[in-house]
């Protein structure tokens, strides 16, 4: 399959990724040192990746690197070992498989290793390879960030940043199932703009597989503005407060919610976020504020994503909160089979949409009388997994809102909230764009939420 | 100069890289006490693999072995230089002990007569006995002829040793007992009994008085497998039943607590009658008239789940091996459900699921005996959870077998030729033994009923 949505350039020489065509002979190969019967699935990401670096506005690092990331499954009598290499020579492979017979001794069996007739399954065809994106070389490269850097260094300020363009290919090649291969592009774009006397700094960044849909110099202008506006920032005390988030800063809070829709038998089995008691999940019910909805369609065109998984299962469209109310978590083939009596699986990519509304960011801070306007968060961990209580910190730019204006930068402030509690306490939702999120793509609103919980301050900028 | 003493340190440097037991042995010869050569024993490797000393009657009637050879070697070598008369009176126990690792039988007999001979008093003389008695039934391996002979030569003392006579000849009986020695044990037990019998009231042993009250049950109780083969089932469950809650309740736990732990627990259903096994699909039987477990035959269920795989393959091993070595004599059901799904392939249809099962344990895995297959009955959760949940099957709710204990394991339940439950637990490889021999003394029993009601028929 795919072989019809192979792009032109890549049949052109040198290839920078392995082919179709190169990764089923590379699997042939592998295939032919297998002993003791069984099943042999080699998953094979292959990719090439040009980058480029700089700080303090200078470039600090330009390079163009590929590798090849093999990862070979043994199955033998319902039991499965797998080892990973970057080694594609003959000798490289035929010791990771014997590697692979070796620890198959110390492996549980699995029902998922049961060896069974080829399924066949229709995947999706995604919008995931872009011409533009494999075409970006170095020099290409280079003066996109010299456009980016300018404007910074015009200003006075200092900039650091990183651009970087990927084309790959993702195989699957099992001794009992038809090929998979899938190749994509992914494109990244981020910088930080800091003032020299280290008062202020701001941020900006943008994903895509498509290179040419990241506007590098919005970007430069955005991450300056937020710097220019975020210096000599002033302290003030933790606490409860309204919060505007930006949608980048709602994504570093709702993907660990995203996360958490694996899996359905973890959240049955009662410790979970989404468990509602021993065997049973919150399937079905309000987990959320009624205007938002989270799904996944692998058909939008910028939430494009491979269409197999690693164990070459199908990616399908999803809708996990539905209106507020839990609908799906997922589960694979297995679970679909032995408790619902279905064929698929509904893997989760962690890629998501989440729902919006038609306030604009602008109308947030004028319907604010004290408030905080957040850019993004970071440095964000897990302190119960359970109830999904996060902290981290905010940082690049944040703002006090007083009487629907705002006021002035503050230091950042560190914050002990879950996100399940965000989506409960939300105000208002904004219209919902793409974020910076590199290899999962997600389009987020950005939100007003009351009683967003700050524990602490924090000096650094 | 530092050259040379790097030339010296390589050497030794590069012997280090591999462990290996000093070559050089313990100077066992240079001890000078009893209690260094034990410990030496001890201390030795071969002991630590072969096991401490046993140091109860119950442990010493079930360990057989002899010392090692390695054991043997230092006890001989330490006790070689060793001399009796010259160590405190305290050690000279320890030096019996000794000599019995070493296997120097005579010098213990020797050691043993001059120590009685320099006796002064009969309570010495007696106290010397019974010490080197305890050492003898202590021994590796035990020397019961050796020791009977000092309890005869107890009884000598008379009365005076009347205490050291019964509890040498009560310990004899008991040792006899656990390790079925009947001819021991009818030479031991009476002089045990006629002894306790006359223990002076002002100085009772009262532990000595209550276990010789009860002695006659204590001394020769009845075995379950022979209850079984001579009375039947129920008198082995009842049996069985006594015993344990007899257990629990000398542990501290109440009687009623100890009867629920073992109906719950322990029997899970043994003792009651089998229900007749019903099945949707049945393969391999031919009169499908006939109850199953049938009368007068005994009966082997095994309650296998397709689900559970690899896991079950012992068991599957142990289900071949019982059927080899009890051949038409033995009737194995195997007891299966639907699942709504067969391995990872799509839903099937419950009779087509049911064919997979067939095809599963009696073509794949050739199990021995019949099979039945029950539609397990299911219920769907509202949408979105979307579940399906089994219910449970006739044969699993009369036999209390679930389906989520045999995804694990292979559940057994063994009937008896009266249609009585003998066995209902899981399959354990340690415990194949005692259900061989459980199955062979109910054959046993089957046999000799049967041939009787032939007899009668006559």
């Amino acid at each position: 399959m795919r072989r019809r949505s192979e792009p032109r350039r890549l049949l052109e020489e040198p290839r920078r990724f392995l082919s179709q065509d190169q990764c089923e002979a590379l699997a042939q190969r592998a295939m032919r040192f297998a002993t003791g019967g069984g099943d042999t699935a080699l998953y094979i990401d292959t990719w090439w990746s040009g980058e480029m670096r700089w700080g303090r506005n200078r470039v600090t690092l330009g390079s163009d690197r590929r590798n090849n990331q093999l990862t070979i499954r043994r199955s033998i009598h319902e039991a499965a070992a797998s080892v990973r290499t970057n080694q594609i020579d003959d000798v490289s492979i035929q010791s990771a498989i014997q590697a692979a017979e070796r620890a198959l001794a110390y492996h549980p069996t699995s029902p998922e290793d049961i060896k069974d007739p080829a399924v066949h399954f229709d995947y999706l065809s995604p919008a995931i390879w872009s011409d533009r994106t494999f075409a970006l070389g170095a020099s290409e490269r280079a003066a996109a960030a010299r456009a980016l850097i300018e404007p910074a260094e015009q200003a006075g300020m200092l900039s650091a940043g990183y651009i970087e363009v990927r084309g790959a290919g993702r195989a699957l090649i099992r001794s009992n199932g038809e090929p998979l291969y899938a190749p994509y592009t992914q494109a990244q774009c981020s910088m930080t703009v800091r003032d020299p006397q280290g008062t202020g700094s701001g941020w900006a960044g943008l994903s895509s597989y498509d290179w040419g849909r990241i506007d590098g110099a919005a970007l430069a202008q955005r991450a300056l503005q937020k710097c220019l506006a975020s210096r000599n920032p002033v302290g003030i005390e933790p606490g409860r407060y309204t919060v505007i988030l930006e949608p980048q800063a709602v994504h570093d809070l709702v993907q660990y919610v995203v996360r958490n829709f694996d899996l359905r038998d973890i959240a049955e089995g009662g410790v979970h976020p989404f468990a509602l008691r021993r065997d049973f999940s919150k399937l079905g019910l309000k987990v959320a504020d009624s205007r938002v909805t989270i799904s996944h369609d692998p058909m939008h065109p910028d939430l494009g994503v491979v269409p197999f998984t690693p164990s070459g299962e199908p990616v399908r469209p999803v809708t996990w909160i539905d209106h507020g109310v839990l609908t799906t978590l997922a589960y694979n083939r297995e679970y679909a089979l032995t408790k619902l009596y279905d064929n698929l699986g509904y893997p989760n990519t962690l890629s998501y949409q989440m729902s919006g509304g038609e306030t604009s960011v602008e109308e947030m801070i004028a319907t604010t009388k004290r408030g905080l306007l957040v850019t993004r968060f970071s440095n964000v961990s897990y302190v119960d997994p359970v109830s999904l209580l996060l902290t981290g910190v905010t940082r690049d730019g944040l703002w006090l809102i007083e009487n629907g204006k705002i006021s002035k930068a503050v230091k950042n402030l560190r914050f002990t909230e879950s996100p399940l509690f965000v989506l409960n306490s939300i105000e208002q939702l904004g219209r919902p764009e793409r974020v910076f999120s590199p290899g999962v793509p997600a389009i987020v609103p950005p939100l007003k939420v009351k009683d967003f919980s700050f524990t602490a301050l924090i000096d650094a900028i | 100069m530092l050259g040379a003493a790097v030339l010296v340190i390589a050497p030794a440097a590069g012997a280090q890289t591999r462990f290996a037991w000093p070559a050089r042995p313990a100077p066992v010869e240079q001890y000078g006490r009893p209690e260094e050569c034990l410990a030496a024993v001890e201390r030795s490797e071969a002991r630590a693999v072969w096991g401490a000393r046993p140091d109860t009657l119950s442990a010493v009637a079930q360990d057989r072995a002899s010392e090692p050879p390695e054991v043997i070697e230092i006890a001989r070598r330490c006790s070689a230089h060793l001399d009796a008369d010259r160590m405190p009176a305290s050690s000279r126990p320890l030096y019996l002990q000794l000599l019995l690792i070493a296997g120097r039988d005579s010098t213990f007999a020797a050691v043993v007569d001059k120590q009685v001979a320099e006796a002064r008093s009969v309570d010495a003389r007696s106290t010397a006995l019974f010490s080197a008695f305890d050492v003898l039934l202590r021994a590796r391996p035990v020397r019961i002829a050796a020791a009977e002979q000092l309890a005869q030569r107890l009884d000598a003392l008379g009365p005076e040793a009347a205490e050291s006579r019964l509890y040498a000849w009560f310990r004899l009986a008991y040792l006899a007992r656990l390790l079925g020695d009947s001819a021991l044990l009818a030479r031991a037990a009476p002089r045990a009994l006629a002894l306790g019998s006359r223990v002076d009231s002002a100085n009772p042993n009262l532990i000595m008085k209550a276990a010789l009250s009860t002695g006659v049950v204590m001394l020769t109780p009845p075995r379950p497998l022979d209850v079984l083969r001579d009375s039947g089932p129920d008198a082995y469950v009842q049996l069985i039943r006594r015993k344990y809650v007899a257990e629990a309740t000398k542990r501290g736990v109440s009687r009623d607590t100890a009867e629920n732990m073992v109906e719950n627990d322990l029997l899970r259903g043994a003792g009651r009658p089998a229900p007749p096994l019903v099945g949707d699909y049945w393969y391999g039987r031919s009169d499908t008239t006939r109850p199953l477990p049938a009368r007068g035959r005994v009966t082997l269920l095994a309650f296998v789940d397709h689900r559970c795989r690899v896991k079950c393959y012992p068991g599957y091993a142990m289900l071949e091996r019982l059927h080899r070595r009890f051949g038409d004599a033995l009737d194995i059901v195997l007891v299966a459900q639907t699942f709504g799904y067969f391995r990872l392939r799509p839903p099937p249809s419950p009779s087509e699921e049911a064919e997979l099962i067939r095809h599963y344990f009696l073509d794949e895995l050739k199990l021995p005996g019949m099979l039945t297959v029950s539609v397990t009955p299911t219920s769907q959760l509202p949408a979105p959870d979307r579940r399906h949940v089994y219910g449970e099957t006739a044969n699993g709710r009369s036999y209390h077998v679930s389906p989520s204990s045999t995804e694990q394991e292979t559940a057994l339940r063994l009937v008896g030729p009266t249609g009585t439950i003998l066995y209902a637990g899981d399959v354990y490889l340690q415990g194949e033994t005692d259900l061989t021999n459980l199955i062979a003394a109910a054959i046993e029993y089957q046999k000799k009923t049967s041939a009787s009601s032939v007899g009668d028929g006559r």
